[in-house]
């Protein structure tokens, strides 16, 4: 579905440092998606990314108010693009 | 008026406030348990609303009620086989969409729901305001109280409502409604179950349906006499990914969130957007690349000055007293019953006021400690500590919760190893509880306080600080050595953990869990260490020859002394082959506190026979015993001050070619040095070099029993025979490294 549409993107292992990104599709197992989702996570959302570094952990501030960290080999299996400016 | 009692839980996430709420409930009518047949914590209190008799049950926190964690599996079997008159869902106002979806799974138990809305006062600061009203009719009328566990702020309105609630018969909890692919499936699977009287008498069959839908494991486990459910409600699924393109337990977790979103959409009313708040900024900084580490490296340093430091005086204080007036009283009292001399004063006076005392003396170390970790947990901090910490613990192969458990054991081991079911992988936690006995407990600490003033006087704190990196450097070493070999197969676990905002300590939390910490140590003081003061006692007055009288026998003679001594030479090499310190260290597998107890007792036993003598000549008055008690508890609270305010310059002081003074509010010239009997007897029998192997080998070596307990219940026999084995050889090999290697140095004089 909106995969075809949006090929820029990304890991959101890769997004910097106060980037605001949406959802497009989480990798992974069953049991991990479901885990995620239960904590906040789920495809389709906008998340901003308040701390990432070169190849450590992340910071995701999700449906406001949820602060999550993520490790770096979760965050390869989150793919993302930029979420549309808002008015 | 109904004679039975009504039942209640209290159900939410971690970190909501819920145990402060359930004190706020049921004030001290508490019971502190287990859940049968697990080793969660299970807390029930009673309360008493007009005659009716309430219990509370305060479930474990979770963040959901799948079959993910024992603690999920717990607190939906007490709603499903208890049936609740009510579950007080409490969330963080603060916090609330995300809260929400454990919510949304009681609902689905059809269990009437109350909900507070906790720490609301943090949501109305941060600009939330929130709409109880609103909020209450999207949940069809369930009460929606906002309260403030710790100042009690809504807890009135909860009685009510638990009263209401209650007295309602027929209650209809809101329903969320699925996709319509999913309410096919459920409508079809209902009268199925429906048709099978036993399960229809323990779940509510809507539930069943979604969690065949699901494929909870659990339920499906449950569910194996009834192979055409489970059949069915797998065909189920199928059909709904073929038909949707998603698996049904996406479709069900995004039809929760859909409900929640309506809910919040109403009742929720936002601030213009701030999308950084103080807590990120903090983050920034925090949590940072390169700041983390020295950062978080900065902080244990300052804990472990205030637990070396900063109690110290208090901690000569209770020894001086113990020492003093308490011993002569005793002495006193004896004497005038006749007893003095006999086996009674020896066993008192040597054996358990030496013994326990010693070990008590250390209650104001341990509970700056607990003060500290408290402090550190309830701002928010701690999960940070895991964050930073991923990058190194990623590097064995293991990622940053696991840290979590490891700092816990800074505290105790035996929370440790339970603190590792947080973990959802077994062989990462397997490989994390193994790890988390070298992280130095507090019961370890008095040894290295004990054995850094006698050696290094005020550079105490410099060895305290070394044992706790030493411990985390063996705990990744041998984290990073089982990976690469019993471990190898096993990828590690994705790492997700939610992260708390950051907050102003609420000191009364703080205080409960440092006296309730502080209080399990001095009741242990009075237990274990009772006991094996007394037997310590009874084997060093028992003579070993024939020779020898009851009562009346060198240490070394006595039947301690002698076992003792067949075990020293293992240590020879380690540099502290005596028998005293293999004495200690047998002792020290009963509880790691009684390695000091088990020293004061076979060194200062003999020399308080002669102190007591010189008493005698001139035995201080009751008044003068009194006086003393009160002016040294002054002073050493003057000098308590006084280290808190030298923290400063010890810290700055590290960046070499500074030297700032320290405070000396009582001008005795420097540091107050600690000679007591027990430390100046240590230097007679040891060198400093063997005194750091020693302090080496009881950092590592084989854990205490209660933890030992702990990991064959969560581990199996195995597993904990391995970790006996391993921590004892790694023990002995870091001794001998230390001594052999400080030798070759030319440290050995």
């Amino acid at each position: 579905m909106m995969i075809h549409e949006t090929p820029q993107c990304f890991p959101i292992s890769l997004a910097a440092r106060g980037e605001t990104v949406s959802l497009i599709e989480i990798r992974g197992c069953e049991k991990v998606r479901q885990r995620l989702g239960e904590l906040g996570l789920n495809v389709g959302l906008t998340v901003r990314v308040v701390q990432s570094d070169f190849n450590g952990p992340l910071i995701l501030a999700v449906r406001n108010d949820t602060r999550l960290a993520i490790g770096q080999g979760m965050a390869q299996k989150i793919m993302v693009k930029y979420a549309p400016v808002e008015a | 008026m109904a004679a039975q009692s009504i039942k209640i839980a209290l159900a939410g996430n971690p970190n909501v406030g819920k145990s402060t709420l359930f004190n706020a409930l049921t004030g001290s009518h508490q019971h502190v348990g287990n859940w049968p047949g697990k080793t969660v914590e299970k807390k029930e209190g009673r309360l008493h609303l007009d005659g009716q008799d309430v219990i509370v049950v305060d479930l474990p926190g979770t963040y959901s009620l799948t079959a993910y964690s024992i603690e999920e599996i717990i607190s939906r079997d007490f709603i499903i086989n208890e049936r609740p008159g009510a579950v007080i869902a409490v969330v963080d106002a603060a916090n609330l969409e995300r809260n929400l979806y454990l919510v949304t799974q009681v609902l689905e138990l059809e269990t009437p729901v109350i909900l507070a809305l906790n720490m609301s006062d943090i949501a109305r600061n941060r600009g939330l305001s929130i709409d109880p009203q609103k909020l209450s009719r999207g949940l069809n009328g369930a009460p929606v109280i906002e309260t403030v566990g710790s100042s009690g702020i809504g807890v009135d309105a909860l009685k009510t409502a638990i009263r209401q609630t209650a007295a309602v018969a027929d209650q209809r909890p809101a329903r969320i409604v699925y996709s319509e692919a999913l309410e096919n499936e459920i409508a079809q699977l209902e009268p199925a179950i429906r048709a099978v009287p036993a399960l229809v008498q323990q779940y509510r069959p809507r539930w069943l349906a979604i969690k065949l839908l699901e494929a909870d494991e659990d339920i499906l486990k449950r569910l194996e006499a009834h192979p055409t459910l489970i059949a069915a409600g797998h065909a189920g699924s199928e059909r709904i990914e073929a038909a949707t393109g998603e698996d049904a337990e996406t479709l069900i977790t995004d039809a929760r969130y859909n409900f929640i979103g309506g809910l919040v959409s109403e009742a929720l009313v936002r601030p213009r957007e701030i999308l950084e708040t103080t807590s990120d900024k903090l983050d920034h900084v925090l949590t940072h690349r390169l700041y983390g580490v020295p950062i978080f490296l900065l902080l244990m340093w300052v804990v472990f000055q205030i637990t070396a430091n900063v109690s110290a005086p208090l901690l000569n204080w209770v020894d001086g007293v113990i020492a003093g007036p308490l011993t002569h009283w005793t002495i006193g009292l004896l004497s005038a019953l006749g007893l003095s001399g006999s086996w009674i004063e020896a066993l008192l006076v040597d054996g358990i006021i030496t013994g326990v005392g010693g070990v008590l003396v250390f209650a104001p170390v341990l509970m700056s400690l607990y003060l500290a970790i408290g402090l550190l947990e309830d701002s928010g901090y701690m999960a940070r500590a895991a964050f930073v910490m991923d990058r190194v613990m990623r590097a064995i192969g293991l990622h940053g919760k696991s840290f979590l458990p490891m700092l816990v054991g800074f505290g105790c081991t035996v929370p440790a190893v339970y603190a590792t079911r947080t973990l959802e992988n077994e062989s990462d936690r397997k490989l994390t509880g193994f790890l988390v006995t070298f992280m130095s407990c507090g019961a370890r600490l008095p040894v290295y306080v004990v054995m850094g003033a006698a050696f290094f006087g005020a550079q105490g704190g410099n060895l305290i600080f070394a044992m706790y990196l030493l411990g985390i450097a063996v705990a990744l070493t041998t984290g990073w050595a089982l990976k690469k070999t019993v471990y190898r197969n096993k990828p590690p676990q994705p790492f997700v953990m939610e992260l708390p905002p950051y907050r102003a300590p609420r000191l009364q939390t703080v205080w409960r869990q440092t006296w309730e910490r502080t209080s399990s140590f001095i009741r242990k003081a009075g237990t274990i260490i009772l006991a094996t003061s007394i037997v310590i006692w009874l084997l060093m007055a028992l003579p070993a020859t024939s020779e020898g009288r009851f009562n009346d026998v060198a240490p070394g003679d006595s039947v301690f002394g002698t076992v003792s001594q067949i075990t020293a030479p293992i240590f020879a090499p380690a540099g502290f082959g005596n028998w005293q310190a293999s004495g200690s260290l047998i002792t020290g597998f009963i509880a790691k506190e009684v390695v000091v107890g088990t020293m004061s007792q076979i060194f200062v036993g003999e020399e308080e026979a002669l102190a007591v003598e010189d008493l005698a000549a001139a035995p201080p008055t009751f008044i003068e015993d009194v006086t003393f008690i009160g002016t040294s508890l002054l002073e050493a609270a003057v000098l308590t001050v006084q280290e808190i305010v030298n923290i400063v310059p010890r810290t700055v002081n590290i960046i070499p070619g500074i030297n700032l003074a320290e405070a000396d509010f009582l001008g005795a010239g420097g540091e107050v040095e600690d000679t007591g009997a027990l430390e100046s007897a240590l230097t007679q029998v040891f060198s400093p070099l063997a005194a750091v192997a020693f302090t080496v080998f009881v950092l590592l070596y084989t854990p205490c029993m209660v933890t030992v307990a702990a990991l064959r219940h969560e581990f199996g026999t195995r597993y904990t025979l391995y970790q006996i084995a391993y921590t004892f050889a790694i023990a002995w090999l870091g001794a001998v490294i230390v001594y052999q290697g400080g030798l070759l140095l030319g440290w050995g004089v």
